[in-house]
Order: structure tokens, then sequence, then C-alpha cells
């Protein structure tokens, strides 16, 4: 069984890897988003609200790490890795490997003892924090078990308490949900049931394929009022269907994967409400960059992407593909060997065609690292030649869901941006990169590290 | 800030000193070679932002001192070691201290000439059989550079047919003891005057190299000052107050009396010597190797001990800040910005691209008609200098061209490939050598230092699509600020919430 952690478990480990902030003085529940924001804009740690109005305890920022414009240090994959039970030096493509793991092969998931009771709560004293004063609390990353005959469909959930017992949640369209279904709304679910969701439904809704499954061994499950879900899940929600609205748009600020598929709005009349002990759940300042589920769709849809591309041509030319949090989802980055003139091409409309999310595409050589955001954006100004090199296509592609023009989905160009080596080249065309290594022999790089203290660079004169 | 620190420094080493007592330079007594080490000390000193370094000992031949990368910035704060050489508080904001360069360049000082000896730079003459470049420790950077080089100084010229004095910055290639190589690119001031004019008419043009001259003329020699004003003016602007020069020994030039070294010489007509490779401003080192004019050095004077500067070029690239990104932000950034205001263009702020210099400009703007962004564009791109920049990016003006986040975003999710991207795939435009996009035979032989093919002079408009609104939560400044207070009452440093520069107004 693949060792994934659950909820608690990753917020645990976050703590222990003193990337968690914990906030214990008592915080109104419409300063939380605003808090939760202010922590994601300055780069800072994941936050957990100890004191709130209600029974849960929400933590922020627990899948999200900080931005790269900036720095280098910190990867914003890390406490992703974290909450899949890696390391905290996982490098990229081992997160983007395991994320992908359903696409790769099916696993049964463990069948365990479910470890929310049934409690008094109901959905508004369970304490959900509003995104903004005024608005209804909100549960904004999580996922919804709903009964499918004898199975249980899993799908990517965020919504609003509309009553005491009553929630209205925003879901995937096309999905198996029937008015008087029943259902489960899971909270503070394992990460990978989260990547797991996600992926199924990017790869559905995208190419068609109901392949990945939901369920992976990396994920523990039980039955509850007739529904499976994830065993660990801090807070379950349950009822039925009430209302269905087919298609229906939400015009509040949407999650991440929202993005990249139709949805739906239902509400559910809520029978029971079940927890662990002092309940922790995600919650996400919906609408700040880089937040939880900006990065999570990030990671999964590249995860996608790289598997798809690197099982598409009988090899695996693609090195690594990011899709950075920093841009949004508008953009995305391939390391990739370029097999022949003209590659670069293919590859693109590749990712094109398995992706709606963006329109544009940076490619680069397949030594670049994936750890090193700088690097694409010096080689996409100095490598890439700005009339032979940033190739658009004709007029009449598909829209892209993530960038905000052409909404309406009138079709337009794609552009791909080849910052690679041409192979047509001759090998003394190629400019070397300069590094310290290539800069320096060995013997000067020894003398400086050996001498680096005496030589008066410490902390008291680092500026 | 102390009274005294609130003026601008006179000389090199008065801002050394002045580093020194604020515990930003650490002066070095083991002995460092030049060759190499020195370069990879102080590029291992910009990773780790860590104090700027003085060699002090560099050679068992030469008493002369090498500073690695005087001028470098934090990436938080790139201007703030140029506003400590011009006596700026360092608790501006970025638009604080742009507008505070801005202020200063539009009221110039102009110059005072002073004797022989009240000038420091005038404490050791060499002349004729005298002048041995190779006694000086000049640094050998990178072990595939082409050579040893200064790199770090102000370079000298008047005009053949105007009174006009223009000072600029063209790293030199020492070759033996009295000849070297100067990278002149055409397109830019200084080289369109040696080809155009001089060597037109088969004269050499008399230079001078100003090597550790004061804060304030280093500036200015990195700024695009227009054709006809003399850099000297603004100097004075910068440091309000004149600065002094010294007439030279062997030519009628003037150069800046505190200098720490001055190379007096005259760039040769219809004489080229090899210049480069070198590990260059984009990451790369490029070639194919270049054949560049020749500067003969008929003198040499400098103050005792004399310190060279030189800045580690590629160490800039990334994350790190070197002297020469640093200078990018603190004086083309508001420099570029007062011009394109003075030509009439609303202009919020220039901002350089913090990943690479020199190649992709942000520029924050209120009006964002397409046809006032084709023409600040392309006005921009006819300046001299600009045969180095392929991009520009326009984003609103409640964007903070120095947020990389938001300009990162606004490139993704507001310029639409279909009608936001201009100009690539035009191919008729000039570009220098110094890429590593054009192959060798694209470049040619680049005898002027432009490439024999063209390239396309771009820019993308990440303004807002109409209608659309800012993409970020909107938060009151309140709201932030008690967000902040919880935070900060839970333990997160306040620092952390110092972001590099400007306020959000968009977000308020």
């Amino acid at each position: 069984m693949a060792d994934g952690r659950s909820f608690r478990e990753g917020v645990d480990i976050l703590n222990e890897s003193d990337d968690l902030l914990d906030v214990e003085n008592h915080v109104p529940d419409e300063d939380i988003a605003a808090v939760a924001a202010e922590a994601v804009r300055s780069n800072g740690p994941a936050v957990r609200f100890s004191e709130t109005s209600g029974v849960v305890t929400p933590v922020s920022g627990a899948f999200a790490g900080p931005e790269q414009a900036t720095q280098y240090r910190e990867k914003p994959w890390t406490r992703l890795a974290l909450a899949l039970g890696l390391g905290t030096d996982t490098p990229y493509q081992r997160v983007v490997e395991r994320v992908a793991g359903p696409l790769a092969a099916t696993t049964e998931p463990e069948e365990t003892e479910l470890l929310a009771e049934s409690s008094d709560a109901d959905c508004y004293s369970l304490g959900l924090p509003p995104l903004n004063p005024g608005e209804p609390p909100a549960f904004t990353l999580g996922v919804l078990a709903i009964k499918d005959g004898d199975e249980t469909q899993w799908l990517p959930v965020r919504g609003t308490v509309r009553g005491t017992n009553r929630l209205r949640a925003v879901i995937p369209t096309n999905s198996a949900i029937q008015p008087g279904a029943a259902v489960s709304l899971c909270l503070g679910v394992p990460a990978a049931a989260l990547t797991n969701t996600i992926l199924h439904w990017l790869d559905r809704t995208q190419t068609g394929s109901i392949r990945p499954s939901t369920r992976s061994d990396a994920v523990s499950i039980a039955k509850h009022e007739g529904v499976t879900v994830p065993a660990t899940s801090e807070v379950l929600v349950t009822g039925r269907v009430a209302d269905f609205e087919v298609g229906a748009s939400s015009s509040d600020i949407k999650t991440a994967w929202e993005l990249a598929m139709d949805t739906d709005v239902v509400d559910i009349s809520v029978d029971v409400v079940a927890h662990r002990d002092s309940p922790r759940v995600p919650f996400v300042p919906l609408g700040t960059p880089l937040t939880d589920d900006i990065q999570l769709v990030g990671i999964v849809e590249s995860a996608r992407l790289n598997y798809r591309v690197n099982n598409y041509w009988g090899i695996a030319p693609a090195e690594w593909i990011r899709l950075p949090g920093e841009m949004g989802l508008g953009m995305c980055v391939v390391a990739s060997e370029i097999l022949y003139a003209g590659f670069e091409w293919q590859l693109s409309n590749t990712l094109f065609s398995f992706s709606n999310l963006f329109d544009k595409i940076l490619i680069l050589d397949e030594d670049t690292s994936a750890a090193d955001l700088s690097r694409p954006l010096d080689d996409i100004w100095v490598k890439a030649h700005p009339s032979q090199d940033w190739v658009f296509s004709e007029p009449s592609a598909p829209a892209a869901t993530a960038p905000k023009y052409r909404t309406d989905g009138t079709p337009g160009s794609r552009l791909f941006i080849n910052a690679t080596w041409d192979p047509r080249w001759d090998e003394e065309y190629i400019a070397p990169r300069v590094t310290y290594e290539t800069s320096y022999p060995e013997e000067v790089r020894q003398t400086v590290s050996e001498m680096w203290d005496d030589l008066g660079f410490d902390s008291s004169n680092s500026s | 800030m102390s009274a005294d620190e609130s003026d601008a420094t006179d000389s090199f080493r008065g801002y050394l000193e002045r580093l020194e007592k604020r515990g930003a330079c650490n002066r070095i007594d083991h002995q460092i070679s030049w060759n190499l080490e020195t370069g990879a000390v102080t590029m291992r000193a910009n990773e780790r932002d860590s104090a700027i370094p003085v060699f002090e000992d560099v050679s068992d031949e030469s008493e002369a001192r090498l500073v690695g990368d005087p001028y470098r910035g934090s990436r938080q704060q790139p201007w703030g070691r140029v506003a400590t050489g011009l006596g700026l508080s360092d608790d501006l904001t970025t638009d604080g201290f742009y507008e505070e360069i801005i202020d200063r360049l539009r009221s110039p000082v102009a110059p005072t000439v002073v004797e022989d000896d009240a000038a420091p730079c005038k404490q050791v003459v060499h002349s004729g059989e005298d002048v041995d470049l190779l006694s000086f420790p000049w640094p050998f950077l990178h072990v595939g550079d082409g050579g040893r080089y200064s790199n770090l100084h102000t370079l000298i010229a008047d005009d053949r047919d105007t009174e006009w004095t223009d000072w600029s910055s063209h790293r030199t290639m020492f070759h033996d003891n009295t000849r070297a190589s100067v990278l002149l690119l055409a397109g830019e001031q200084t080289p369109n005057i040696y080809y155009y004019k001089y060597e037109r008419h088969d004269e050499p043009m008399p230079v001078a190299l100003a090597i550790g001259a004061e804060p304030a003329v280093e500036c200015v020699s990195m700024m695009w000052i227009p054709t006809g004003r003399n850099e000297a003016d603004f100097a004075g602007g910068l440091k309000r107050a004149p600065v002094e020069l010294v007439p030279c020994e062997t030519n009628d030039l003037l150069v800046p009396a505190t200098a720490e070294i001055v190379l007096e010489g005259r760039i040769l007509p219809n004489s080229r010597l090899d210049e480069g490779p070198y590990g260059d401003y984009f990451g790369y080192m490029h070639g194919p190797r270049r054949s560049m004019p020749v500067l003969e050095i008929d003198a040499i004077t400098h103050r005792d001990q004399p310190y060279i500067p030189f800045t580690v070029e590629w160490s800039e690239v990334g994350y790190a800040h070197n002297t020469t990104s640093s200078m990018e932000v603190a004086c083309v950034g508001p420099d570029a910005t007062l011009g394109l205001r003075a030509a009439g263009f609303d202009v919020e702020k220039l901002a350089p691209w913090p990943f690479t210099p020199r190649t992709v400009y942000v520029i924050s703007t209120d009006t964002t008609r397409p046809s006032y962004l084709h023409e600040l564009a392309n006005f921009i791109f006819t300046t001299w200098g600009m045969l180095h920049v392929d991009f520009f990016v326009f984003v609103d003006s409640d964007v903070d061209p120095f947020d990389q986040c938001t300009v990162l975003e606004a490139m993704a999710l507001y310029a639409d490939p279909d009608e936001d991207f201009h100009q690539f795939g035009t191919e008729t435009m000039p570009k220098v050598p110094l890429n590593i996009y054009q192959t060798p035979e694209e470049k040619g032989d680049v005898q002027m230092g432009t490439s024999k093919a063209k390239t396309a002079k771009t820019y993308i408009d990440a303004t807002r699509p109409e209608g659309v609104e800012h993409i970020n939560r909107s938060e009151s400044e309140n709201r932030r600020e008690r967000a902040r207070e919880i935070l900060d009452d839970a333990g997160l440093s306040a620092e952390i919430f110092e972001k590099p520069s400007v306020s959000r107004e968009g977000e308020n």
C-alpha cells in the first residue's frame, strides 16, 4: 500500500517541518479568509486556526507551497509531497509520478473503520468560514461522494451552507448524480483522495477517458450511510440531493478545477453530520493567487499531461511538465528532448489537444531543471528567436479556459515558444550555459568553499 | 541616517567606507587571486546576498585592490546600494526611490574643474614608456572568457563635431601592456560617434576610462541620457552637487577627479582585435569571437593603492543580483521612466525583467489603447541601446511591474495570442550579436557590433481585456492590516510582509 497520509497527518507533518503557523487566538469567522489570503500573498506558511466559533479547525495552505517568482529555496510542491506521504526534499517529478499513479495502474484501496463519528452539529455549527464578510459559510476543497447504484462516485466539490440542514454544492457536469441520491460531503480528506478525484475529472472531461480511478491504495475507505467515503475524512455531511440544476453556472469565485470543466449546482438536504475530534478542514481563500486549489490543479494537470504525452509516441520525450501557479494555469512549461526538426510543433499541439486550460506553451531543453522557475523566465527571452520561435497558430483554435479573454469561447490563436536548441544546428552554434560550476575549476571552488567562513562571510556581515 | 550620509559620496572609496560602516562590505585580507578566485568569491557572495567583497590583496606584483559587484543590491531592494551611494534613505519604497531619482535628474548640476593637485586620480601618473596595463590585477572572471576585463567603468569620449561629451560603459578586454579591445556596438551613442564620425574620417577617437569613479558618475554611465546632453551634468543632479573633473594628461578630455584609475588613450580607426567570448549577461557563453576596435593606452593615472571594481556577469541571471542588474533597476528604470514621460507618454513605471537584464522590460501605463502601445513600444525601440532589447511587456498602471507573480499572471491570463502579441515574426529590426538565438552566419563578422541578420522587436499587451476586473481578491487595506496583525500575533515575522516594492492599489 502506498504511504498516503490522512489530512490530519499531513498537517501534523507540516507542523513538524516548521511550515505551519498556529493561530491560537480567537479569529472571527469573517476574518479567516483575509488572514489566509494574506499568508498566501506573503509567501507564508500554512495556517491553522485553532480558535474559531465552530467545530472545525480550518487549515489554509495545506497543499500550496510558496511562489517561485521571488525565491527558489522553497518548492511549491513540497507541502503536497508531504501530504502524499513523501519527504520534504522530494523532486518535482517524483511528486508528479505519484499523482499520476491511477493513470498508470489501478490499485485497490483498503477498507477500514470510519474515524468520524455522528454528532449533534449542524451545517452552521460546524463553523465553516465565509469567503467574505456577510457571505454564507463555505467549503472550498472537498470530495462529494454520491451513490450510483451499488457504486459510489467521487467528485471534486465546493459550495456554501444554505441552511441548518442544507448545502449548495458545485460539482462537475455529467456526474452520476440524480435527485434523491444519497450523498456525503467529505471534508479534510487525504491529499491522495483530492488528487485522485481531480485527476479523474480532469482526464474525463478533457479526453473522455474514465480510466484513472478515484480510488487507490493511498486512500483507505469506509462505508458511511451507504456511501463509500475516505475513512479518515475529518467531516462528513451526509444527506440527499434535494434540487439539481444541470449546467447551472455559479457567479461567485471559482476553484481552479472549475476552469477545466462545466459544472452543475446541487442542493443537498442534510441528515447527518459526523466528524472526528477537533476536525481539521482545508480552507482556500478563493480569488487569491497561488492558493491550494491552483497549485493542486496545476500539479495534477501536469501529472496527467506528463503521463499522456510520454505514453503517446511509444517513447517518453518530456522530462517534465509544469503548469506554474504563478501563471494562473494559463501557460504550460515543458522540458523535452526535441526528437527532430518540427517535433516542437507536434509536442505543443499534443499538449493543447489534451488540455483546454492553457493556450500558451513554453518548450525548454531537456536538461532544464524543473525546480528552478527562473531558468524558464530567462530562456523564454534569450533563447527563443522573437521572429522565428514564437509560433502562433491560425486563429481558429478553441479558446482556452484559464485566461480571462475570449471567455465566450470565441476561437483564436494558440502560441508556443520554442526555447530549445534547434536540432539542425551544428554543435559549435550551441552556447554553453554559464554556471558557477562551468566558470570555475574544481580546485577554485574547493578553495572558496573551504575558505568561505575565514573570508569573513558570516551572518554578521551578510547584508 | 547621519547628516553626512544624507549626501552622496564623492568617491568610490568613500562609498566603500559608507558600506563598511553599515556592515555591508567585507574587507578580505587573505590573498585571493585575480585569476578566477575573486570572480568565484564574488559570484558566491552574489548568490548568497552576502556582504560586498573587497579584496585587499590580489597579487604579489600589485598594490591595487579589487571590489566584486560593489553596487549589487538585494532581491527585495535591488536599488539599495545605489541609494546608499547617493545618500538616499533605505526606507524608501521602490516608487519613492524612482521618484527621487527622477526628481534629481530633472535638476542637472554642471561640473567644476579642479587642478591636478586637488585630484586624487593624479596621485600616480604613468605615461609613455611607463604605461603597463598588465601591472594591474584586472580580473579573469570566467574560465571561458577571452581575456581579462575591466567591465565597470566610465568611457569618456568627446563628440567629434560638437561640444557634447558622452559618458558610457563598454567592457574592455586587455591584450598587452598598451592595448585593449573595446566592445562598441553600433546603435549606442559612443559607438556611433566612433564608427560614423571618427573612423569615417580615419581619425583616432580620444577616450578615457574612469575606473572606480564616484557612484553618481557610475550611475549616469548606465543611463540613457539624451544625445547632446552631458552625463556630467546629470551626475551632478544625482549627487546634488557638482562632480569635480580634472583634465587628462594626454588629451583634452575631462575625467572625474576622484576616480581610482584613469586610462587615457585613443580608439584607433580601422584597427581591430579579438573581444570575447565572455560569460554574458543573459547566462550563456556565446560566440563567435568578435573583432572590436583597438584602444591604445597613452597614460595611466591612479590613486594610491587603487580599487578596481568589477562585476561578475551571469550571476544576475536567475534569482541573484549583481551590479549590472541592480543598476538596471536603480538607474535605467527611473531614467527610462523619466524619458518616456518627457516624450509625452503616460507611463507609470518601467521595470527591468528580474531574471535576465537588458532583454525585456515591463512597463505599467494608464493608457492602454492599441495605437498608443504601438507608438510607445516603437518609440523606445528606436532609441540608442535598444539593439539589446527585444521585448516589452505592458501592464495596467495598478499592476506593479516589479511584482513578478502579478506580471506573469497578466501575461498568461490577459495577453491573447490572437491580438496582444505584436511584431513577432516581423524580422526587420537590428540586433546586437550578444545573443544566442542567431547562428554565427546570422551574426556575420560583426565589424561594427551589429548582426548581419535582422530580428523582431516585439511587445506584449498584458493589460486587462476590456470589462475584466482585477484578477485578485478585493480586500480593504483595513482588513488586510487586521489580517497581518493576527498573523504577527501568531508569530509570523513582520518582515515577511515587507514585499520588495510598491503598494498594490488595485487590490485595495
